[in-house]
């Protein structure tokens, strides 16, 4: 029997609380052989960034390892390894890829100095040979123009190439095995795709074996041979890729492969009923937003086009879609739209009025027809209030409510319509799951019985099935009560499911905007189109095309004195 | 991180019956208990606080009772501290003064702790030249050293009690609009606050519901920790007698009295300056578990 690179047995870890011992992993098993990827797929609180940690025996100071836990790593134990045999292993043997590349780089230190220090902290060799053996590493991760960059601070690069920057410095001593802890969940769809091409051709040139540990089955499905799908601790079901995505056995992996959205699901009659209304103009028409800008100063002359000129019309009862990366400008038209951040021009013409026009007293009643679901529903609920005054202050703030009984009345009412026990009114926010605090948010915002709400990449923040879940509750809530939404994703499988239509905005425009499906089947502009390949596809047969790194992430595309144009009925793009 | 995340949302199920006050404040308690010295330094105030208030049962002297049979005797069974230079038996006055002390140093940090913080609140809320005006302002009170800023302001004003409060209050106003400036900064972008102004909350809903609520821990940390700096400076206007005028049982005047006697009686110095030092103590190491306990970057 050949020796496999890693074998970790029933490894069992408790964190210690200081009253009790609260078990986060238990008796999981796996392997991974020499140049093979293991994806291990799960669920926040699902132990599997802790079982990654256990590997570079870097965990906190209060989790426990059970004595009779075993991890080998190439023949030799781990567990029993002091800490000074463990340095040795880390960066050499075992490199770990983090999550976030804006706090994993050291701001202070020069990017060639961060990668070659790795090398020097191992090897004995000269400064000279690791700046040299350095920028061959940058090289391989795709960076461009290495010997300049080798100077620069992290700060000078963009996201993308500071996490390529993460990669080399694992990379820098050629380790057996490349531990890749959610490595893109922080990065913009078409940068993960491009991390996720990249990760494999290192594997294919230098042979590493790569440990994956992500939410997300569309990542796993092209770059790993076998899957080890995690929940609670414990591992529900192992086996190779394509045995997990064609016949998967446990109900949890089956849940977890549903909540993955169909870009090729064909619309509802319903919903394409809804859409001929629009088009055919007899729909009522609920917010027109007409050369909407948002700028934001920038020192003493520069200013940030945050927003720049944007006009799209809302009709009652649809969803808009409005999808683009980080920075793009998406939120800040959410903001704009109901002046949390004050439009620097344009018009916002809702019920027929301008409401950038409005004064005090007319924008306060204008808060009752709309309203906004926020992305964190962390930071959302003010943590010193109980839900049923989270929810109530809507009530309080416009006089909804007249006696104390009506108050806690209609907080009950909208935790029943966003189904969350009524007995919850009376916790603290902290008590509550993301999921729930979402719907809180949600029960928040329709306090004042709005017609329209913007919903600000309420998704982004929850676990794949926990999405779902909200995306049903939205759906649900918009046929009972007609609401329009206005839905902000920086993705745009999840926007195809719930939209009508979806407009895609870059760099403070809108560059293409259309009927979802149109504009999944016909992309025009070639934004739209770089988003639409960089999906992940959730297929394992799916044989990815091209498999090039393309160094030129930051290639621009020209927008410049640009209009939007309808180029087919109803699909209108940027040209 | 996602794990530890969850792993501290409690389910909601297991604490049904309990008040989620009650649970907060358990936690900090625990926090709090855990940390000895905390609790050395809450238990010394406590007794304080309660000689302060049973002094005149906890002696049969009077603190102005002057006995010419007994001048400058030292600490004896009769009297415990000794006596000063009138023959009043000290340690009389000592537990007299207490209240003083004590009264001297809540009021002027709650004065200058409500005034501070409302321009704080104000300055970080509305930012601009709202913020340039009274933060410029707290700079300019900064820049005087703080005794002698006291010191300006009572000597204007006329020593007395009353008017040394009022200027310990003053000189603690920057500290104060300093730290809740900073934290209404950071609070003011949390999108909690954000959501109450889509729901059309005006500013003083949003200041006192969403705000104020969310930046006390670190102002009630400062108060506490200024309550010895102020009982110090108090200390130190009277001393230079610009406080309590005697014969009124201030430590800091005790202190100036007991000067002239260093070398024949020097307990009438030293014992007033050690219940300065208890007092400054006191306070100083329960604001420090204090803030330990309610900085929720030391979680363990």
């Amino acid at each position: 029997m050949t020796e496999k690179l890693l074998q970790v047995e029933n490894l069992k870890i408790s964190f210690d609380t200081g009253e009790s011992l609260t078990e986060v992993v238990s008796d999981v098993s796996f392997e991974i052989s020499h140049g093979q990827t293991l994806g291990i797929v799960g669920e926040s609180g699902s132990g599997k960034s802790v079982s990654a940690r256990s590997i570079m025996q870097l965990l906190d100071k209060n989790a426990v390892v059970d004595k009779r836990s075993s991890i080998r790593f190439n023949g030799e134990e781990i567990t029993e390894k002091s800490e000074k045999e463990m340095r040795k292993i880390r960066g050499k043997d075992i490199g770990m890829i983090f999550q976030d590349p804006m706090t994993s780089l050291n701001p202070t230190m020069k990017i060639g100095r961060q990668i070659s220090e790795s090398i020097l902290i191992h090897e004995e060799v000269s400064k000279k040979e690791a700046a040299v053996r350095s920028k061959e590493i940058m090289h391989l991760v795709g960076i461009p123009d290495v010997d300049e960059r080798y100077e620069q601070y992290p700060h000078e690069l963009s996201g993308g190439m500071r996490q390529r920057i993460v990669i080399a410095i694992a990379l820098a001593c050629s380790p057996k095995l490349l531990i890749a802890d959610e490595p893109t969940t922080a990065l913009d769809v078409t940068i993960q795709a491009q991390i996720l091409e990249l990760l494999q051709e290192i594997q294919e040139k230098t042979g590493t074996s790569i440990l994956l540990i992500t939410h997300d089955f569309g990542v796993v499905a092209n770059m790993c041979e076998n899957i080890v799908v995690m929940n609670q601790g414990r591992v529900v079901e192992a086996g190779t890729t394509k045995e997990i995505f064609s016949h998967p056995k446990e109900d949890y992996t089956k849940r977890l492969l549903a909540a993955i959205p169909n870009l090729h699901e064909e619309k509802t009659a319903e919903a394409k009923a809804k859409l001929m209304k629009i088009y055919s103009g007899t729909q009522e028409k609920i917010l027109e937003v007409n050369g909407l800008a948002k700028h934001f100063p920038l020192g003493r002359k520069a200013t940030l086009k945050a927003v720049d000129d944007i006009s799209f019309e809302i009709y009652r009862g649809e969803t808009l879609g409005l999808v683009g990366e980080s920075g793009s400008g998406k939120s800040t038209t959410g903001r704009a739209i109901l002046r949390l951040h004050e439009p620097t021009y344009g018009e916002t013409i809702f019920n027929g009025l301008d409401i950038n026009k409005f004064k005090r007293r007319q924008m306060k009643n204008m808060r009752k027809k709309v309203q906004f679901v926020f992305q964190d529903p962390y930071s959302s609920l003010n943590p010193r209030k109980k839900v049923e005054d989270i929810i109530g202050e809507a009530l309080d703030i416009h006089k909804l409510a007249k006696s104390k009984l009506k108050r806690k009345q209609r907080v009950e009412e909208l935790l029943d319509l966003v189904g969350l026990d009524r007995s919850f009114s009376q916790r603290f926010p902290h008590e509550f799951s993301g999921g729930q605090r979402q719907r809180i948010g949600i029960a928040r915002a329709l306090a004042v019985e709005p017609d329209f709400i913007v919903l600000d990449e309420p998704l982004s923040a929850l676990d794949a099935s926990v999405q779902a879940q909200i995306v049903d509750l939205l759906e649900d809530l918009q046929r009972k009560l007609n609401l329009t939404y206005l839905f902000i994703a920086h993705d745009l499988a999840t926007v195809k499911k719930i939209s009508d239509r979806v407009a895609v905005m870059y760099k403070g425009n809108i560059v293409e905007l259309s009927d979802s499906e149109e504009l999944f089947e016909n992309p025009v502009h070639n934004y739209t189109k770089k988003l639409l390949s960089a999906i992940p596809v959730p297929d394992p047969h799916y044989e990815a095309t091209g498999g090039h790194i393309s160094p030129d992430e930051e290639e621009e595309i020209s927008i410049d004195g640009q209009k939007l144009t309808e180029i087919r009925p109803n699909h209108w793009v940027l040209q | 991180m996602h794990e530890e995340i969850s792993m501290n949302t409690v389910d909601p199920k297991q604490t049904q019956q309990l008040d989620p006050n009650i649970v907060r404040f358990k936690e900090f308690w625990k926090k709090f208990y855990r940390n000895k010295s905390a609790l050395i330094g809450l238990t010394m105030i406590t007794i304080l606080i309660l000689i302060a208030i049973f002094a005149p049962y906890l002696t049969p002297y009077e603190p102005n009772a002057q006995n010419y049979d007994a001048l400058l005797e030292s600490p004896s069974f009769e009297h415990w501290f000794g006596t000063d230079h009138h023959g009043r038996d000290i340690f009389t006055r000592i537990i007299h003064g207490m209240g003083i002390t004590l009264r001297v140093g809540f009021f002027s940090v709650l004065i200058g702790m409500t005034i501070g913080v409302t321009l704080g609140v104000i300055s970080g809320y509305y930012g601009n030249w709202v913020d340039t005006i009274i933060m410029r302002l707290m700079d300019v009170l900064l820049a005087f050293p703080g005794i002698l800023l006291a010191l300006a302001i009572v000597s204007v004003l006329g020593g007395s009690i009353n008017n040394v409060i009022i200027s310990v209050a003053i000189f603690s106003i920057p500290v104060f609009a300093r730290i809740s400036r900073g934290s209404t900064l950071e609070v003011r972008e949390l999108e909690y606050v954000e959501a109450a102004r889509a729901l059309g909350a005006n500013d003083l809903r949003i200041i006192g519901g969403h705000i104020l609520p969310n930046i006390m821990s670190p102002i009630i940390v400062q108060a506490t920790l200024n309550i010895a700096t102020s009982v110090l400076t108090a200390s130190g206007l009277s001393f230079l007698g610009m406080g309590a005028q005697p014969p009124t049982p201030e430590w800091g005047a005790m202190l100036s009295d007991g000067r002239n006697y260093m070398w024949d009686a020097p307990h009438v110095a030293t014992i007033p300056g050690l219940a300065i030092v208890v007092v400054v103590l006191a306070f100083n190491i329960f604001g420090d578990g204090l803030r330990d306990a309610l900085d929720p970057k030391s979680k363990n």
